[in-house]
């Protein structure tokens, strides 16, 4: 009798602790084909940069332009 | 006064003239008949139309220029097309010597589409692309390359490195304040202003150099420690 009652209590436990899961299949457990849950990957700080700093160039290229012609507007004489 | 320091003092006064820098005390009234007036004005004004039709394009195809900007840039380059236009047509048809000669004076000292209206909204446009484009993108590779040096590549942060996001943040920091409210200041100088003071407009253009050498300086740190970083 007690090895009985020791061996219902081991099953038991198995059970609580998911070991029977294969043996007591449920609609809900399809572990077995859901893909691999991984931490999501970090994104680069790096990426878009060049394109970021192509805008900067850009930028400081055409404010460049811009005061030139404008020097050039404000060298002509203006006075009669 | 002695006949050297007289020397001196004419010299002096004729470079200036000869750069186009004389006051506005020294400018010479239209001189000559009718015909020598009206010949005068019709070409300072059609100059002037073909200058205001060449920048008017330009303005309105500038992708850097902000909304606000553009809309005031336009308003004053069109108006002064009209004006010329019409000085044009009204010199042409004068038919006294004074009108004429007024008429013409007042393309220069009412309007200076050369030395104001033009230069100004170039200037303005040059501040724009510092303020609204290129220093946004030079933040954005700061935090990014910042990002990067404390996560990823962390590893490859040398004492050269750091040398160079201090000089970017630096020189961020030099474009940003040098290039605040200077479209602002540049749109509001006036032709009256610049009568009075003919280097109304030099401070403006001062600054946004400097802005724009410090943000130039900022985008080759920022390729520099990106190269580190590769």
């Amino acid at each position: 009798m007690r090895g009985i009652a020791i061996g219902v209590a081991l099953v038991a436990t198995l059970a609580l602790a998911g070991c029977g899961a294969r043996t007591l299949p449920t609609s809900a457990s399809n572990e077995s084909t859901a893909p691999p849950v991984t931490a999501p990957a970090s994104p680069d700080p790096l990426s878009g940069l060049d394109s970021t700093l192509s805008t900067a160039d850009g930028a400081v290229s055409q404010s460049q332009s811009d005061l030139s012609s404008g020097d050039a507007s404000a060298a002509q004489n203006d006075d009669q | 006064m002695n006949r050297t320091a007289l020397a001196i003092i004419a010299s002096s006064a004729a470079v200036l003239v000869t750069a186009g820098i004389a006051s506005p005390a020294l400018a010479a009234t239209p001189t000559g008949g009718l015909a020598a007036v009206q010949a005068a004005g019709e070409a300072a004004t059609a100059a002037r139309i073909t200058a205001l039709d060449t920048a008017i394009p330009k303005v309105s195809a500038n992708a850097y220029l902000s909304p606000g900007d553009r809309s005031t840039i336009l308003g004053t380059l069109n108006g002064d097309l009209s004006a010329m236009q019409s000085l044009q047509a009204k010199i042409a048809a004068d038919t006294d010597v004074a009108t004429a000669k007024t008429d013409v004076q007042s393309i220069y000292t009412g309007y200076r589409v050369y030395a104001v209206a033009i230069p100004q909204s170039l200037y303005a446009a040059s501040a724009d692309a510092l303020t609204d484009s290129a220093i946004p993108a030079l933040l954005t590779a700061q935090h990014a390359l910042q990002a990067a040096l404390a996560g990823p590549d962390k590893s490859k942060d040398t004492p050269a490195v750091d040398a160079q996001m201090a000089d970017l943040a630096t020189q961020i920091t030099t474009a940003q304040n040098d290039s605040s409210g200077v479209s602002a200041a540049a749109l509001s100088v006036t032709p009256s202003q610049f009568n009075a003071d003919h280097s109304v407009l030099a401070g403006t253009r001062a600054s946004i150099k400097n802005a724009g050498v410090a943000a130039k300086a900022a985008t080759a740190d920022a390729k520099a420690i990106r190269a580190a970083l590769q």
